[in-house]
């Protein structure tokens, strides 16, 4: 699978390396069981600290698509589904939305409310 | 090999036009001294002719003048033909010094025994009388490998020439500042078993038989079971593969000894005889199936190869790199500026 950062970007480095495994779970590239390099050895490759790295292990571990297990690194959860991964993107896209219009975390979570009450 | 021009090798045999002659030079001169042994020896051999000695120098083998001459005839033509196709295939071209070197060896090989039996039979009374003493099995032995070496100085080194321009090999688009990694893991677990069983086998041996043949049993073990699951990564530092298993990097190609990478199909058996890691004479690789692979060509002329899924991301990322390489090999003053397209 291919991650990328650009330090150019307004994104936290941690989320682009959140979003590098994201994509690559949505498209289908890679599939559940399947491990992602060590923290350490990622963080050399693109030449980020390597708590950067495990602050986006850490983002896509709460998202329920990997699995963070000592001595065994990082692996992706057999939850992890192309839609499921999808689904963070589109929360992804949401976010960045709101957070354009100037809305507060507060209020774009009363925004899914207000979606959810419908149903 | 550092230009911004370097792409894709094309090896040309034909770049050095002596050579096809340099190949088969040896072998003239072999028939025409086994041609000259005879025309001075004829009449005085005996018929049949001791063509075969034991360690003593006594014969113990014996053929017809006619019979012997024709086989030694047949055997000589038949690696001269051999030699100068190969040394003219393309596909051998990046080793056709070794060709060229190996066939001067072979035809002192096969053309001085030839000539020592028929001189050793010619001042025998008769063939029982015949000697061949060990040392001129030693000379001869020798004289095979000094005609090796003369026939590798006079080949000359492999020319290598980076021609077509890499312009048309696929990129990733990577923007100015921008880091990219591509990993992949590929692994076979039915060599990661015999790794496995090796080493339970080296521990008993190690009780059993004595420590060394443990020891011997233990180290190809651990070596089959380094490959047997690897970690395939391209970044900023070049191509790396890595034991999954025993979390060693056990082999690392930087940007500077690279014209290419292309991601192609990659056939084990005929590409390499089998899987594993392997080194050929004009590629080595990891190879654990057939099918995709990532492919480095070298500047050395030589391929670098690893099976493994997705390589033509890989590919792109590598040659994306190589750009950046390049662009800040040509311009060390300014080296933030952005990667230049092609070369």
């Amino acid at each position: 699978m291919l991650f990328r950062v650009d330090p150019g970007s307004a994104v936290p480095l941690g989320d682009q390396i959140a979003a590098s495994v994201r994509g690559a779970i949505a498209d289908g590239s890679v599939h559940a069981g399947e491990r992602l390099p060590a923290a350490r050895e990622l963080a050399a490759s693109l030449g980020v600290n390597v708590h950067t790295v495990l602050r986006g292990y850490q983002r896509l571990k709460e998202e329920g698509l990997i699995e963070l297990r000592r001595g065994r690194g990082a692996v992706v959860t057999g939850a992890a589904s192309p839609g499921r991964a999808r689904l963070g993107e589109a929360a992804e896209r949401l976010i960045a939305e709101a957070r354009k219009l100037g809305l507060s975390d507060e209020e774009i979570v009363r925004v899914v409310r207000t979606g959810l009450a419908g149903r | 090999m550092k230009s911004a021009k370097s792409g894709p090798r094309s090896v040309l045999p034909s770049t050095r036009p002596l050579r096809p002659w340099i190949a088969v030079f040896p072998f003239l001169i072999a028939l025409l001294a086994i041609a000259g042994v005879l025309n001075g020896v004829s009449g005085r051999l005996p018929d049949p002719l001791a063509t075969h000695f034991g360690p003593d120098g006594k014969p113990d083998g014996y053929s017809s003048i006619r019979g012997f001459l024709t086989a030694s005839l047949a055997a000589l033509l038949l690696i001269a033909v051999g030699s100068g196709v190969l040394a003219q295939l393309r596909r051998t071209a990046p080793v056709t010094r070794w060709v060229i070197s190996a066939g001067w060896g072979a035809a002192v090989m096969f053309a001085l025994p030839v000539c020592l039996t028929l001189l050793a039979n010619a001042h025998a009374r008769d063939a029982d009388a015949v000697r061949f003493p060990m040392w001129q099995v030693a000379a001869w032995l020798g004289a095979a490998v000094l005609a090796g070496g003369l026939g590798w100085l006079l080949a000359g080194p492999d020319t290598r020439t980076a021609t077509a321009p890499s312009d048309g090999a696929p990129r990733l688009a990577l923007a100015e500042g921008e880091s990219a990694v591509w990993s992949h893991t590929v692994s076979s677990p039915l060599l990661a078993l015999l790794g496995a069983l090796m080493l339970g086998a080296g521990v008993l041996l190690g009780f059993l038989d004595g420590w060394l043949t443990g020891a011997i049993l233990l180290v190809s073990a651990l070596a089959v079971i380094a490959v047997g699951s690897v970690r395939v990564t391209v970044d900023r530092r070049g191509l790396r593969l890595a034991s999954t298993l025993l979390g060693v990097r056990f082999r690392c190609v930087p940007f500077d000894r690279v014209t290419e990478a292309v991601g192609r199909q990659v056939q084990i058996a005929a590409e390499f005889g089998g899987w594993g890691y392997r080194v050929r004479p004009d590629r080595t690789g990891l190879v654990l199936r057939s099918g995709e692979g990532l492919v480095l060509r070298l500047t050395s002329g030589r391929e670098f190869v690893v099976t493994v899924d997705d390589a033509a991301t890989g590919a792109a990322l590598f040659n994306a790199y190589l750009d950046r390489a390049r662009t800040r090999q040509n311009s060390p003053q300014d080296s933030r500026r952005s990667p230049r397209q092609g070369g």
